[in-house]
């Protein structure tokens, strides 16, 4: 029993919105949560589905590494009691680049702003630091293409894997099991090579995703244009050539790195000047990600890499620069990519700000946006703008520039670093906080120690100023109450003014002697005595070298091997909100770069995958009609569209069960392949035998229940026919057939090779030696036709040795 | 998707349950590992690589012993020449046509690794006979297919994954299965913990067969930390008495963990400073990037350094590169870690030569030496060696020398823990010297002496070089019922009738009718019509038909005649021919046949014949009194004024000669007469009459008068009497 409900991603009531969130549920048992987007704005509300079903979520896999897939899910763990204990798993660049994502979208939203805030709207609840989101991201378990995975308890049913799926890096689709379901879940993906990245899964290994029972597909469609690059470079020209700056907005891990590999590949091979710039917060990090993963990427960037040594996203011309000002800094024409593709967080919403006014620059929106941030409201600006002049070619004309009328008031939560008095306000409440912490440690390390002396605690819980127990709780190193014991404790403590001692005890400097252990079995010994000169070596060296190599590896300035610049740490910030009266004055395009299927390709690719059933999810109901209707053309059946919050049943009808083939049987068998040599067929008449199996655990005898999702090797073995009567009963079960398909072309073939002549006449009829004809019938039959000869005869064995004959 | 369970239960195994196990290399020696598992016609090469201590050819593995045209794909461990390095080989110059693949480090370091390889041998070989050229690479290169980690692919129904192999970067333990056995190869393997390799995995799935390597046998490692500090004090002795330290290794692999240890050390002793520490090689930089690239294939403590630091830890700050001896200015004590690592030719030997005399320097062998080259006979303290340069020259050894080594390969202790935790029942020992792979292979025996005899019995083997080994394996056949035939669950004494479809060693049973659904095979029918030049009607077909068949159906046919024998055979009748029609299967083709072979003696059939008895008329059409006229010219010309007609000159005559009358009856042809001879004669004239007039049959006097019109023909035969 498998349903299938969209709870974001789908068309529904709400505004529409690219985030994207789907739940499988499998036998009303097993929940899994494929994608946990949210939109550019932050909307609690789009979340509120998510929270009810916490719960009952088993697991959660994540698709590509964008704010509108796994937007929502930092948010979630922290937010959401019990989010974070769910398993997630995802391929190793969805997670690093959506940790990337996640933190630079996150480092101005809403719930995120650290202490210090100039507006009045603090969150109640403690900020999500970056150090937060690393954590969390590194919770989820990487995963290969095609990795088998076992999963464990109530899971176990399950199988999944994942395959690639183009658009961004590390792009998904997931494949489920579960019993007899075989489901496929591909939202957003490419059939086409791009720069950085290789064709999705469904068009390179096409028989390792055929005939699932169910297809869940986006329908998000590409515009198929051509000459995308032209396009790109040509609307880039026209801006820099009139001495304006490009600005381009772009998801911060994902689509940026194809823009900025061919960007960067376009300015190296033209030996452009103008500076180029990619502008995101964790830009570095990306790029740095970048490189690292470079087996995930297309056979064209793996070979540059193979065969040259050179690491292709090392950039030539392209600048990586993390703030704002940076940007300003640049002065003259200048072409810019900044992150956050929604206008809403990220960098790009302060660069927009500054570069908008001029009329010579162009903004060029690559990406789709959710309608209601400010990149939506451009967007539907531009193509009302642009809808008289629309021609039927798709853009390939040219992409439509044009200016659109508006005034708005902008809010820019800009991350400023900490000067001033707040600044060192801030160091010291965290050099107070890293005092607490490493006086606890201290404490505990001294607690541990004392355990080993347990004596000295009844020395000195003889004296009034007892403290501690015979387990050494965690005590308050007050002073006053250890008295002269404190120069002991190891806490910046030298000094004791013995002329306040209470006790004679306290005048002299405490000695505690050490009361050695005793066990049923002797002394016991601290092993930490016992090292050996060698080992102890090592320890030593290792806690010099954190000592040494605290202040970020300052030391050894030699750039012997590479002449790599890295950028710094986490600079202490605070969110500052600033309004910005903008008027966008410069002209505004769209070409379309989201690495997407068209919806041409997807009416030829989508049937050959052969689905039962297909569930098409869209944000807007009319892509996913449009793309219905071409499918429908293309002779799919069963397709669903279901809306938002709607459950679609998809489940798989039929059962399987798995028998043993006894050895006599499978002796006799007689094989034949067929035609295309993958499948070998024979005939089976066998009787079950049904046998209790000796490491099941079922108690009970007998038939399994239909519809079990694990059908056990329960000993269910087919052995040979052995009475008549067995015959007979299996005689009326079957008809004699062949298996297989005859192409009249090899026919042809076949029948020249051994000495007949045949040519092909008329329509699909081919005519062998003049008097006997073949040709292929509607329902993929043959039909031979002739006089009485030989001839006759012999070719009709030619063909017959086409076929497996199951007789 | 099988159980195994040993041969012996059975009777005769036959040929395809065995597998076979060659090492055309690597059996009982270490160096040019290659080996082939062959299963159920699919073969799977494991490795290729060369002898470091042998040239030219006799340093490639028994190629010639083994048909490598029928070799489906070829599995690289990692890039150690001993591996690797006739791979370029084995693709441009045998008849190999199958597909290699490798993890992603492999591929990248093993192009720079075998360029190196194929310059340096170019200069040192004194025969002209390199193995292949650059060109060669290059040319090999792209076919190479690179895989990750733990991905399963599948190829020709041959399953395989790689894990996690430590020893080097990329070095890969493949879990092959082919039609339900599994086998776990090693390569070269580690499971010590490193700075910077993950230890070797073990697979979630319990294999039949596992190969493993066997360099150390039943030797013990010292602990690693002891091994360091052994390390870092000898090189801190030879420095402080002013000599130099030579630690030849191989360019990539072990080098890399030691420049990490010889950095930390450097770092945390920064009175050591002065001190320099070289890397010569001419691929350093190149090395370098490659670890950069493929952090995420290194263990979680170096990828958190990476990901905290935000710097590469292989960024080193104490360590310079040299590209080539030229630049080295040999002024006072250093550390110099050079390749090659066997001391066979390059920079690091050229260094010994300079340095061998020297007892105040050293030289320490970090890596494993294979016999035959000048590390391991170093090891033995010769007093003197021979000099690269040939031609006899000696040089004195006085340094000091040492091994401690890291060479990342499993010890005894370590081998049998990842054979217990691996738990395969049959294991092939390779990759080992004769004595250590002997010793080894007596210390596991003993260690499961008590599962002999038993289920869980294991067993060891040790095969040379070229020397087949086949395994029984009885594979317990499972196949999957779906469709319409497991709409019911299954009950004990049910008939299961259907179909068995075979892919890639996966079986399925099926309706025939739910062929195309589960399995997209199309069935289709033959259907044959034979036409037959044949005049007779249909009812005379239908008659024979239905001697032979029983009732027949009628076809309907259009504006023919057709019918339906046995529900599987249709004959349609047209005026001059018949045309079978039936789809073709055996039952069919037999009455098919048969009814062939009615239709084709229909015309000559003696019951054809009786049926169709119908009035024959000749071409000519007469009618009586023509006829009689005729007869009486006959008659007259006999008989002359002798004949005399009846009343009804149609009934007869009568014909009288010498007072004897003969009645001659036109009806029936009959003559009357007393007087034999008279008699005779008269009959014998009328015969002639008849014959000559109308040669065929007259017919009866009914028929006479019905069918004046028809001009059919019956069939010859005999007369109608």
């Amino acid at each position: 029993m498998f349903t299938f409900t969209p709870l974001l991603g789908a068309a529904s009531s709400m505004p529409t919105t690219l985030a994207s969130q789907s739940l499988l549920t499998f036998d009303q048992n097993v929940r899994v949560l494929i994608d946990v987007g949210w939109n550019d704005k932050f909307d609690l509300n789009l979340l509120s589905e998510l929270e009810r079903i916490t719960p009952t979520i088993d697991l959660i896999l994540l698709t590509h590494a964008t704010i509108s897939h796994l937007g929502a899910y930092v948010y979630a763990c922290k937010r959401f009691p019990g989010f974070d204990a769910i398993p997630v798993y995802a391929t190793l660049p969805v997670i690093n680049m959506g940790r990337m994502a996640t933190i630079d979208a996150y480092s101005t939203a809403w719930f995120t702003a650290p202490a210090i805030l100039a507006s009045s709207a603090s969150p109640q609840e403690e900020p999500i630091q970056p150090s937060d989101i690393d954590t969390i991201f590194d919770k989820i378990h990487a995963l290969k293409y095609s990795q088998q995975l076992t999963l464990t308890a109530k899971l176990s049913s399950l199988r999944l894997t994942a395959h690639n799926a183009g658009h961004t890096l590390g792009g998904t689709l997931w494949r489920l099991h579960y019993g007899q379901e075989d489901i496929i879940y591909a939202v957003d993906w490419n059939h086409a090579v791009e720069r950085h990245l290789n064709s999705s899964a469904l068009l390179t290994a096409p028989e390792q995703l055929s005939r699932p029972t169910a297809l869940i597909c986006g329908a998000r469609a590409g515009s198929g244009i051509r000459r995308r690059e032209d396009l790109l470079l040509s609307a880039i020209l026209r801006g820099v050539e009139r001495g304006g700056s490009v600005f381009m907005p772009t998801s911060t891990s994902s689509r940026a790195l194809e823009l900025c590999h061919l960007l960067d590949s376009i300015w190296v091979e033209r030996k452009y000047t103008i500076p180029l710039m990619f502008v995101s917060r964790a830009g570095t990090r990306t790029i740095a990600y970048a490189r690292s993963m470079l087996e995930w990427m297309s056979p064209a960037i793996v070979r540059e890499w193979e065969e040259k040594g050179t690491s292709p996203f090392v950039f030539k011309s392209l600048k990586i620069v993390t703030s704002e000002d940076e940007v300003r800094d640049v002065r003259g024409p200048k072409v810019v990519l900044a992150s956050g593709q929604g206008l809403e967080w990220g960098v790009s919403r302060e660069v927009f700000a500054r570069l908008s006014d001029d009329p010579n620059n162009i903004a060029i929106f690559t990406q789709d946006a959710d309608c209601e941030s400010f990149a939506g409201e451009i967007l539907m600006l531009w193509k009302a703008a642009t809808e008289g002049t629309m021609t039927d070619d798709g853009g390939a004309s040219g992409p439509k520039f044009s200016r659109i009328d508006l005034q708005q008031q902008l809010e820019i939560r800009k991350c400023v670093p900490l000067q001033g008095e707040e600044l060192e306000a801030y160091l010291a409440e965290e050099k107070a906080r890293k005092n607490l912490a490493d006086r606890q440690t201290a404490m505990d390390l001294k607690n541990r120690n004392i355990l080993d002396q347990p004596d000295s605690e009844s020395e000195i819980s003889e004296s009034e100023d007892e403290h501690e127990d015979e387990d050494g709780e965690d005590v308050e190193a007050d002073k006053s109450e250890l008295g002269i014991f404190s120069l002991m404790q190891d806490n910046d403590v030298y000094d004791f003014d013995v002329r306040g001692a209470k006790s004679l005890k306290h005048k002299m400097f405490p000695y505690v002697p050490r009361r050695i252990r005793r066990d049923p079995y002797g002394d016991v010994i601290r092993v930490e005595d016992y090292v050996r000169a060698e080992e102890r070596d090592e320890g030593v060296t290792s806690d010099s070298t954190e000592n040494v190599q605290g202040a970020n590896g300052t030391i050894g300035k030699k750039r012997k091997w590479t002449d790599e610049d890295e950028k710094s740490t986490v600079i202490p910030s605070k969110t500052m909100l600033e309004y910005v009266n903008i008027e966008i004055r410069c002209e505004i395009t769209f070409i379309e770069y989201e690495g997407l299927a068209d919806a041409r390709s997807m009416q030829m690719i989508v049937p050959q995958i052969q689905a039962r059933k297909l569930i098409l999810i869209s944000d807007t109901i009319d892509r996913a009609d449009t793309l219905a209707e071409l499918l429908r053309d293309a002779g799919m059946q069963d397709i669903y569209i279901p809306l938002s919050g709607k459950s679609v049943n998809a489940s798989m009808d039929a059962n399987a069960y798995v028998v043993t083939l006894s050895d006599d049987l499978a002796h006799r068998l007689n094989w034949q392949d067929t035609v295309s040599g993958e499948y070998k067929v024979a005939q089976l008449k066998g009787k079950l035998i049904m046998k209790d199996s000796s490491i099941s655990d079922a108690s009970s005898p007998g038939p399994q229940q239909i519809g079990s999702p694990q059908p056990h090797l329960k000993e269910v073995t087919l052995g040979r026919l052995a009475t008549r009567r067995d015959l007979a009963i299996a005689s009326t079960q079957t008809k004699p057939l062949f298996v297989g398909d005859i192409r009249l072309a090899e026919l042809r073939r076949r029948l020249m090779a051994e000495g007949h002549h045949a040519e092909f006449r008329g329509e699909g009829v081919l005519l062998c030696d003049g008097h006997v004809s073949v040709r292929k019938l509607e329902n993929s039959n043959v039909l031979i036709e002739g006089g009485v000869g030989i001839k006759f005869y012999e070719i009709r064995k030619i063909v017959d040795s086409f076929l497996a004959r199951i007789v | 998707m099988s159980a195994k369970r040993l041969a012996a239960d059975f009777e005769p195994v036959d040929q395809s349950d065995y597998l076979e196990f060659v090492a055309l290399g690597g059996g009982n020696e270490v160096g040019r590992s290659c080996h082939i598992i062959n299963y159920r016609g699919k073969t799977v090469m494991l490795d290729a690589g060369v002898h470091p201590a042998l040239n030219g050819l006799s340093a490639l593995p028994f190629y010639d012993d083994y048909d490598l045209s029928t070799v489906d794909i070829l599995l690289i461990s990692h890039f150690h020449l001993d591996h690797a390095a006739s791979l370029p080989y084995v693709m441009t110059h045998t008849d190999f046509k199958g597909r290699v693949f490798m993890t992603h480090p492999t591929k990248a370091i093993y192009r720079w690794l075998l360029s190196d390889y194929v310059r340096v041998s170019a200069i040192s070989s004194n025969d002209a006979s390199t193995l292949y050229t650059d060109a060669d690479l290059n040319a090999s290169f792209e076919r190479i297919e690179a895989i990750d980690y733990h991905s399963t692919t599948e190829v020709e129904g041959i399953k395989f994954t790689a894990y996690h192999a430590g020893h080097v970067l990329g070095a890969a333990m493949y879990f092959i299965e082919i039609g339900g056995i599994k086998i776990l190869f090693t390569g070269d393997y580690s499971r010590e913990e490193d700075r910077h390799l993950n230890i070797a995995e073990i697979p979630t799935e319990r294999p039949d067969i596992l190969i493993t390597e066997s360099t150390y046998g039943t030797s013990t490692h010292q602990p690693r930390v002891e091994k360091e500090t052994r390390l870092l004090n000898l090189i801190t002795k030879t420095i402080v008495n002013g000599g130099r330290c030579l630690l030849p290794v191989f360019s990539l692999g072990n080098a890399q963990e030691l420049l990490l240890i010889l950095d930390e050390y450097w770092q945390n002793h920064p009175d050591l400073d002065g001190i320099p520490v070289f890397y010569a090689s001419s691929l350093a930089r190149k090395c370098l990037a490659v670890y950069q690239t493929y952090i995420n294939m290194m263990n979680d403590s170096i990828r958190k350094k990476f990901r905290d630091d935000r710097s590469n830890p292989f960024q080193f700050k104490h360590i310079r590169s040299l590209k080539n001896l030229e630049r080295f200015d040999d002024l006072g004590p250093c550390v110099m870690v050079a390749s090659p690592g066997m001391l066979q030719n390059g920079v690091s030997r050229e260094l010994l030569e300079r340095w061998a005399p020297e007892a105040k320097n050293a030289v320490i062998l970090t890596g494993y030496s294979v016999d035959g080259t000048l590390a391991k006979q170093i090891l033995n303290e010769p007093s003197e060696f021979s000099s690269i340069a040939g031609g006899g020259i000696k040089v004195p050894r006085r340094l000091y020398v040492e091994e401690i080594s890291f060479a990342a390969h499993v010890d005894y202790k370590q081998n049998s823990e990842f054979i217990d935790l691996v738990n395969a029942s049959n294991i092939i020992l390779v990759h080992g010297e004769q004595t250590n792979m002997g010793r080894l292979k007596s210390a596991l025996l003993s260690k499961y002496k008590d599962l002999r005899q038993t289920e869980n019995e294991v067993k060891v083997f040790n095969p040379r070089n070229s020397e087949e080994l086949r395994l029984p394996f009885r594979g317990v056949k499972v196949a999957k019922v779906m469709g319409s035939l497991a709409a019911k669950p299954p009950m004990d004494g049910q008939i299961i009738s259907g179909i068995l479809v075979q892919k890639n060693f996966e079986m399925s049973v099926m309706a025939a009718d739910d062929l195309k659904e589960f399995s997209g095979l199309t069935t289709s029918s033959v259907i044959q019509r034979q036409s037959i030049a044949v005049e007779v009607s249909a009812e005379l077909i239908k008659f024979h038909l239905e001697q032979m068949f029983g009732t027949l159906k009628d076809a309907i046919v259009g504006s023919g005649i057709g019918y339906t024998i046995m529900d599987s055979v249709n004959v349609f009748w047209k005026p001059k021919s018949i045309v079978i029609e039936w789809e073709g299967n055996m039952l069919n083709d037999a009455i098919a046949d048969s009814v062939l072979a009615i239709l084709l003696s229909v015309e000559s059939s003696p019951m054809s014949v009786k049926i169709s008895s119908k009035p024959s008329h000749c071409k000519a059409n007469f009618n009586r009194p023509e006829k009689i006229e005729r007869v009486l010219v006959f008659l007259d010309s006999q008989f002359g004024s002798a004949v005399e007609p009846m009343e009804n000159p149609d009934d007869g005559v009568y014909i009288s000669i010498d007072g004897h009358i003969a009645t001659v009856n036109f009806r029936n042809m009959d003559v009357i007469c007393s007087y034999e001879p008279l008699r005779s004669r008269v009959t014998h004239v009328l015969d002639h009459a008849v014959d000559t007039i109308l040669p065929f049959d007259f017919g009866t006097e009914e028929s006479d008068n019905s069918d004046e019109s028809s001009s059919s023909i019956t069939v010859t035969g005999e007369k109608n009497s």
